[in-house]
């Protein structure tokens, strides 16, 4: 049949209409499954690096824990009367000495040890009366048991500069390998991640006036830690063709040099202009969150008192997945951070009692092995360490030396500077016969004397003051409080015994995408403008008068409104980026002989008792600083933040911000726009009336309506069970 | 040129509207399985969000909260604030806020297709019908709802969690496709899944469709929880 002229081409419409609408909807679903997939990859890219992370604090832990065990038994086989004490203790302890350890038995007897007092007495053969001192055998036995003690303190000083390397070198293996587990798990490298981390490495290790060169110690422990730390994240950063392209997984640390916001004089703004999560709730109207603000004052330039200062402390190892381990004398003075180990009455044996003390209370050591100690020096020295006066700020000196004993068995004060063999001529060269011999008598009075006492623990041994690896203050049990929310709301059992500590190795990681997605976004966001540069111009020219009057500006912004109102709308709608995180730690708990579970702190001392790595809530143990992945956070306090306190308006604040640093207007876009809208009496007042607004009525016996619950009453009370606010 | 017979005027309407209705009728459908397909992949993603956050240790609840939030994208319209009341409303970000806000409890959101699940104080489920749903709902909400399952994996080997989330009745208006079926509406058993199909569901003659995503994670919290 023939087709009549003007017929040709309807099925075709229809075809076509019916294609489009197979397409978009065939689009909308591959980017669904884009959005999707990618969420699913992140996550498990992030857990993966998270999980590394942690594997490796575990084993920097272990070892530091380990050294610690190597420094332990250097004191104890060091000890001439740790033999008797075991075997005082252990039936089977003839086993251990003469079967196991024969080259402990077979040690020097008199290592660290003095003859006994009557050797060093001359006496008179006929009546037995003492008629001098044999000075001779007095030099010979002080330099032997100094040298010997030089040769401890070298030991546990060069053990404490291996923890130390340990605690910048591990944590940044680890952070290197998590790298690798996002990247492997299908993660590329994140910009902004490497942008912030560049700038955090380049201030280390490459000379400069950076906080890390002018005023962080450049050694610890006697570790010259800034290049090898800083040439590590070089390494990490992998920088090629002038771009890096290491970080793929960020985590969020807190660092020398890192931004915080203060407000002087102090102000009911301060907590507001640093809390990342109040721009949130401006940019997203939450008047629920926005309640107790709404009414501030917000008129004049009430951000003027801001400023942006600089962390400026530093924790002595890695900044990047820290251990936040410490050493026992590195603040002993301050009794916040004193440790068992830190004991300034009784500074000469203090670890080593202290170590046996905790060896007996775990059940490490049962029975009576080791007494409890109490003044070993003998009476005559004790009251002067409570007799030092205190220093000007209130606090106590520690590490104190008898001035007036020539035989001080109080070990030298740690600077933190270099041992050098000096230390050991100047043994060597030591010489007693500048001292009188009343303080000679001194000497033996004092401590020999005490050598002779049945009690081992009372007997003079000169045992160097160990420095233990301790963990700091991050380390710290769940509060009762927490425990039984978490244990009665938020999980599903209780703790294992020795498993509630908030970590202070944690490995927390983060993780963004730019999704490729063909209409924009997923489900309700679908089809979102993009930002377009165009859009910084435009608002640039409604703030950039350019020497314009104000009327001339008013015109300018009149005529650029609607352009201006778009690149707004696109800069606000822009298509988040698919963000993942997630947060692992070690777990470890110590069992005793008799198969207690203690915390794996039990003695606050660092022992390799990790044993595995979980994941665990992010709210639990939420980690503190700035994320690598927020740059556009930390350009808004280190650029912005210090405009905005010179700058009369907000408007000046931006004019300058877009002089100086253009590149970066995008970053800060987002928080500049919340404070012009948190000023505006008109935007606060529409949240009041939200608030207020009252939606719930009842009537009464006449028919008339009355208010019973406002907006506030409803929608700002949570009707549910509590929860975290990250449920994963 | 041929001339129309009498009574062959207007046929070539009538072919065009029936090749319309058919040709539409396919392409809807088309549309409708690829909303389905859609749904599909919400819940599976929301299973995972589910296992992930039990996979850490938290109970059923706050698992369950967690993948709710992960399906909102296939979960209906909003019933629960109204969103108007929000004045110059901003649709994406104040929706994240408010889904932040049901996140850590602090408001009440409520969508279309979460109300089988009687969640969090359930008179504020349908207040545009002026009725709470308690019970039996006859008119005022949709008959879609989530079921929720949360127990451990069977994996002898290592601990697991095993998380599936569920859309019972979920909508799939076919067009014209309860005339070839005939099905019990109640009959959403496990066995019927993926595709029982019924027709009647008791109260409003809707195609639905049973949606399932499932889950397997390690169970990492077996570490530090007895």
């Amino acid at each position: 049949m023939r087709r009549k002229r003007g017929e040709h081409g309807q099925v075709l419409i229809l075809a076509v209409v019916a294609l489009v609408l197979v397409i978009l909807a065939v689009l909308l679903l591959f980017d669904v499954q884009t959005v999707i997939r990618g969420k699913i990859k992140g996550q498990n890219a992030v857990d993966a690096a998270a999980l590394t992370g942690a594997e490796w604090q575990r084993h920097s832990l272990n070892l530091i824990g380990e050294l610690n065990l190597v420094r332990a038994t250097g004191a104890l086989i060091s000890d001439p009367y740790f033999e008797t004490a075991v075997l005082e203790t252990y039936r089977d302890a003839d086993k251990f000495f003469y079967d196991v350890k024969p080259s402990i038995r077979n040690r020097s007897d008199d290592f660290l040890t003095f003859p006994e007092k009557d050797d060093f007495l001359i006496r008179d053969p006929e009546t037995g009366e003492e008629i001098g001192l044999n000075i001779g055998l007095l030099q010979q036995s002080v330099r032997r048991v100094e040298k010997e003690r030089f040769y401890l303190d070298t030991l546990d000083r060069l053990v404490s500069q291996l923890q130390t390397r340990i605690s910048f070198v591990g944590p940044l293996i680890g952070f290197g390998a998590a790298q690798q587990a996002a990247k492997k798990n299908g993660i590329s490298s994140d910009r902004d991640a490497n942008e912030l981390f560049y700038m955090y490495a380049t201030q280390i290790g490459r000379g400069g006036s950076s906080i890390y060169t002018t005023h962080l110690p450049q050694k610890i422990n006697d570790y010259a830690w800034n290049k090898p730390y800083g040439d590590m994240l070089s390494s990490i950063l992998d920088i090629s063709d002038n771009r890096a392209h290491g970080i793929a997984a960020g985590t969020r640390f807190q660092f020398s040099g890192m931004p915080t916001l203060s407000a002087d004089p102090p102000s009911e703004f301060t907590s507001l202009l640093g809390n990342k999560s109040f721009y949130d709730s401006i940019n997203g109207r939450n008047w629920c969150n926005l309640d107790p603000y709404l009414h501030l004052d917000f008129s004049g330039s009430w951000w003027s008192s801001f400023q942006c200062d600089y962390e400026s402390s530093f924790i002595n190892q890695a900044e990047i997945l820290p251990l936040h381990i410490t050493f026992s004398y590195f603040s002993p003075e301050d009794s916040n951070q004193r440790t068992p180990y830190d004991k300034p009455t009784t500074p000469f044996y203090g670890a080593a009692d202290h170590l046996k003390s905790y060896a007996r209370t775990e059940g490490i050591i049962s029975g009576n092995a080791f007494q409890d100690t109490t003044d070993p020096y003998g009476h005559g020295f004790r009251h002067k360490y409570e007799e030092q006066p205190q220093k000007p700020d209130g606090k106590q000196e520690t590490m104190v030396t008898v001035d007036d004993s020539p035989f001080s068995p109080f070990p030298r004060e740690r600077t933190g500077e270099e041992d050098t063999l000096s230390d050991l001529e100047s043994i060597n060269t030591w010489d007693l016969s500048e001292f009188t011999p009343e303080q000679l008598k001194l000497f033996l009075d004092t401590f020999l004397d005490t050598y002779n006492d049945e009690d081992t623990d009372r007997r003079y041994t000169p045992i160097p003051i160990f420095s233990w690896a301790i963990y700091d203050f991050e380390w710290d049990p769940i509060g009762e409080e927490t425990k039984r929310l978490w244990e009665g709301e938020y999980l599903r059992g209780d703790f294992k015994e020795g498993t509630d500590y908030h970590s202070g190795a944690k490995s927390f990681f983060e993780t963004q995408q730019q999704t490729a997605t063909i209409s924009g976004n997923m489900g309700r966001t679908v089809n979102q403008p993009q930002p377009q540069a165009s859009d910084y111009d435009r608002i640039d020219r409604v703030f950039f008068p350019n020497n314009k009057t104000e009327t001339e500006m008013e015109e300018d912004a009149k005529k650029n409104a609607e352009g201006v109102s778009n690149a707004l709308s696109r800069l606000e709608f822009s298509v988040d980026k698919i963000r993942t995180s997630a947060m692992a730690k070690p777990i470890g708990t110590i069992k005793t002989k008799k198969g207690t579970i203690r915390p794996f702190d039990a003695g606050r001392m660092v022992l390799p008792v990790f044993t595995k790595t979980t994941l665990v809530p992010i709210s639990l143990d939420p980690p503190e600083g700035i994320s690598m992945l927020d740059i556009d956070w930390y350009y808004y306090l280190t650029e912005f933040v210090p405009l905005l306190s010179g700058c009369p308006t907000l408007e000046d604040a931006w004019i300058r911000a877009a002089a100086e640093h253009k590149d970066h207007l995008h970053y800060y876009w987002k928080y500049f726009k919340a404070l012009v809208l948190i000023s505006d009496p008109g935007f606060r007042q529409r949240g009041i009336d939200w608030l207020n607004k009252v939606v719930v009525w009842e009537k009464d016996e006449r028919g008339n309506r009355y208010p019973v619950k406002t907006n506030r009453d409803v929608n700002c009370t949570g009707k549910g069970e509590s929860t975290p606010s990250i449920l994963y | 040129m041929r001339t129309r017979r009498k009574g062959e005027r207007g046929s070539a309407i009538v072919e065009t509207l029936f090749s319309m209705l058919l040709l539409f009728m396919i392409l809807f459908g088309i549309l409708q399985l690829f909303q389905l397909a859609l749904a599909d992949m919400i819940a599976d993603y929301a299973a995972f969000r589910g296992a992930r956050s039990a996979s850490v240790g938290f109970r059923e609840r706050i698992a369950e909260r967690e993948a709710l939030i992960k399906s909102v994208p296939a979960s209906g319209a909003l019933v629960y604030p109204d969103y108007s009341a929000y004045g110059d409303y901003q649709f994406v970000d104040s929706e994240k806020e408010l889904l932040k806000n049901y996140q850590q409890s602090r408001q009440n959101v409520q969508y279309a297709y979460w109300s089988g699940k009687e969640l969090y104080h359930t008179n504020y489920l349908c207040p545009y019908y002026g009725e709470p749903m308690t019970g039996t709902c006859s008119n005022c909400c949709h008959s879609t709802r989530v079921d929720i399952t949360m127990r451990p994996g069977d994996n002898t080997v290592s601990d697991e969690v095993f998380f599936e989330f569920k859309f019972r009745k979920y909508p799939l208006n076919i067009p014209l496709y309860d005339w070839f079926t005939d099905q019990d509406s109640d009959n959403d058993s496990e066995n019927s899944h993926p595709l029982n199909i019924p027709t009647h569901d008791g109260h409003t003659k809707q195609t639905t469709v049973n949606i399932s995503g499932r889950s397997r994670l390690t169970d990492y919290s077996s570490a530090f929880l007895q």
